[in-house]
């Protein structure tokens, strides 16, 4: 398991794509928006749904850092 | 010498086909499709930008995305002139062979060849400069090699005391003094270097003068509480302390995925967010308190990093942006970044572009990876992306801000592109961001970084925009974002580096 956004690509999605995400076997949504939803599920549960919802992107979630400038020491082992 | 050319994409803001209802981007396009049958130099002419030189490779269509050749130190003023334009770099793909096995020289190897070292440890004390009291939770980190990124480190106890695993060695190049930034000491990192240590040293810190003028100060100077005014800025970043007396945080939400939504205070790591939103936006009075650039604008939490930890979700990220357009934010400052190398992010790359399509300016940070390339999402083709510049004298001597002096120096000597900057074409202002004094959780530090640049920029960008309500009162679309871009270009000056270093300039 994974976790996957999906976004759409108009304005607010329409409700019957969101029941059908609902809806879809092996996908838990994690939170969803308007537009937006985060889900828990294996790539090709993750990849099916997306086929079915038109107007929606799949892409795998991605974490980012503050970036920070504190040196650090390089253990290189 | 002509600077090096490069190839790129230039394709309308969104889709394959300009759109007729912008005829500015239709004229653009059309221009550059009659160039492309010329095959020479040619310059491009803009009514709000300079001339750029370019040759136009190819064009698909007259309509359609070009395949242009110019100096990527062109592309900020292309990028300024042009806002409404997506400038994609050419990318060439290899036949996915396996990686040949290469050896790789390990310190561990060299250390086995001349015997075992003794792990002989020093131990340190750190103090508060003025009253001598111990100070915990102090990173203390002491390189015998700066270069190799070797030596040790540790964190005072409640005594300040700590044990540095030096392997034996005495002398270290580099002794750099972290105190905790939340909550706030008030104290400068500190940075000793060529230090012979010794059992029970004691390190001093120096405690931070709300009065001192440091580079934010230099460039930017007092402001009035009414500066900004107008202005909606959001700060996308781990929550902003909501009971800070120099704070007043209008609103905002928490975009974290399975918490509460209405936490969008400070998440209870490094006061990151905190400190950002001070720089912008902090409405104290010094010696007692810090002014930010522009503390009349309406200021709005959005918080992505989750509680007690440093990772953001691209989805909650995403989330946070959605939310600031929907909320009525003008600016966006995202000081976060993903690892270097880090490949693109179509997700968050959509938010950005759907801020700018709802005249939302999205600033993000270039990253502290040391000159490395800029990371994403601030080399997104809709961001606005800031790297660093420091300025000699507006830190004590033996503070962290000392190491990063590195050269290039502006056309002003005393100014100079900080270290831990990343550069690159993608870049489009440079901002101050060595030594920033500004707000954190209980008080009040020191942090530098592009994270403190971007704020910076945010706030100059206030400024300027609080004083065009024309632009302000515009339809929140694309054609406002291009406006506020006008104005901000209008307002931005060159220090005298290459446009891979400071973009465009310093909003001022």
């Amino acid at each position: 398991m994974a976790r996957f956004t999906l976004r759409y690509s108009g304005g607010t999605a329409p409700q019957e794509h969101t029941d059908l995400a609902a809806a879809a076997p092996n996908v838990t949504i994690l939170d969803r928006t308007p537009k937006m939803m985060l889900i828990d599920a294996d790539e090709d549960d993750a990849k099916n749904l997306a086929s079915r919802l038109s107007g929606w992107t799949l892409h795998p979630e991605v974490e980012y850092q503050i970036p920070d400038t504190r040196k650090r020491i390089v253990n290189d082992a | 010498m002509a600077p090096a050319t490069r190839r790129y994409i230039l394709a309308p803001v969104q889709g394959f086909h300009a759109s007729a209802a912008n005829a500015r981007e239709m004229k653009l396009f059309a221009t550059l499709h009659q160039f492309s049958r010329k095959h020479t130099m040619q310059e491009l002419t803009s009514s709000i930008g300079p001339d750029i030189p370019m040759t136009v490779i190819d064009s698909i269509g007259e309509t359609k995305p070009k395949l242009i050749e110019c100096s990527p130190d062109d592309l900020p003023a292309l990028r300024a002139s042009h806002p409404s334009m997506r400038i994609l770099p050419v990318l060439y793909y290899q036949p996915a062979m396996k990686p040949r096995a290469a050896i790789r020289q390990a310190v561990g190897m060299a250390a086995t060849a001349t015997g075992a070292v003794a792990a002989t440890s020093i131990v340190v004390q750190v103090v508060h400069g003025a009253t001598n009291t111990p100070v915990a939770g102090v990173t203390v980190v002491g390189f015998t090699n700066f270069a190799t990124k070797a030596g040790g480190e540790g964190v005072t106890n409640a005594t300040g005391h700590v044990s540095l695993a030096l392997g034996g060695a005495t002398h270290v190049e580099r002794l750099y003094t972290y105190p905790p930034t939340d909550p706030g000491t008030g104290l400068w990192p500190g940075l000793q270097e060529n230090v012979t240590l010794h059992a029970n040293d004691v390190i001093h810190l120096l405690p931070v003068d709300l009065s001192y003028r440091d580079c934010v100060r230099y460039f930017y100077g007092a402001a009035d509480l009414a500066t900004g005014t107008g202005v909606t800025v959001g700060i996308v970043d781990a929550g902003v302390a909501l009971n800070h007396a120099d704070l007043h945080v209008a609103g905002g939400r928490n975009c974290v995925t399975g918490e509460k939504a209405a936490d969008f205070g400070d998440n209870g790591t490094e006061g990151h967010g905190t400190h950002v939103a001070g720089i912008v936006a902090a409405r104290g009075m010094p010696p007692h308190g810090i002014r930010g650039i522009a503390p009349g604008v309406s200021l709005r939490s959005y918080r992505v990093f989750p509680q007690g930890k440093s990772g953001a979700s691209n989805y909650d990220i995403a989330k946070a942006i959605d939310a600031g357009i929907s909320e009525g934010c003008t600016l966006l400052n995202l000081s976060l970044g993903g690892p270097q190398g880090g490949g693109s992010d179509p997700h968050l790359a959509d938010a950005i572009a759907a801020a700018h399509n709802a005249g939302v300016l999205v600033f993000v940070a270039n990253g502290n990876d040391s000159r490395e390339q800029v990371t994403f999402p601030a080399s997104a083709t809709f961001s606005q992306a800031v790297s660093a510049v420091g300025r000699k004298g507006t830190f004590p001597a033996d503070t962290e801000p000392v190491g990063d002096v590195l050269a290039p120096f502006g056309s002003d000597a005393e100014n100079f592109i900080a270290e831990f900057s990343n550069i690159g074409p993608e870049t489009d202002f440079t901002g101050p961001g060595v030594g920033v004094i500004s707000t954190l959780p209980g008080g009040y530090g020191i942090m530098s970084g592009t994270s403190m640049a971007t704020p910076a920029e945010v706030g100059a960008a206030a400024r300027v925009l609080a004083a065009q309500p024309a632009i302000l009162a515009m339809p929140a679309d694309a054609n406002r974002t291009v406006a506020m871009l006008a104005a901000l270009a209008a307002k931005t000056k060159s220090l005298g580096f290459t446009p891979t270093y400071e973009g465009k300039g310093m909003i001022v």
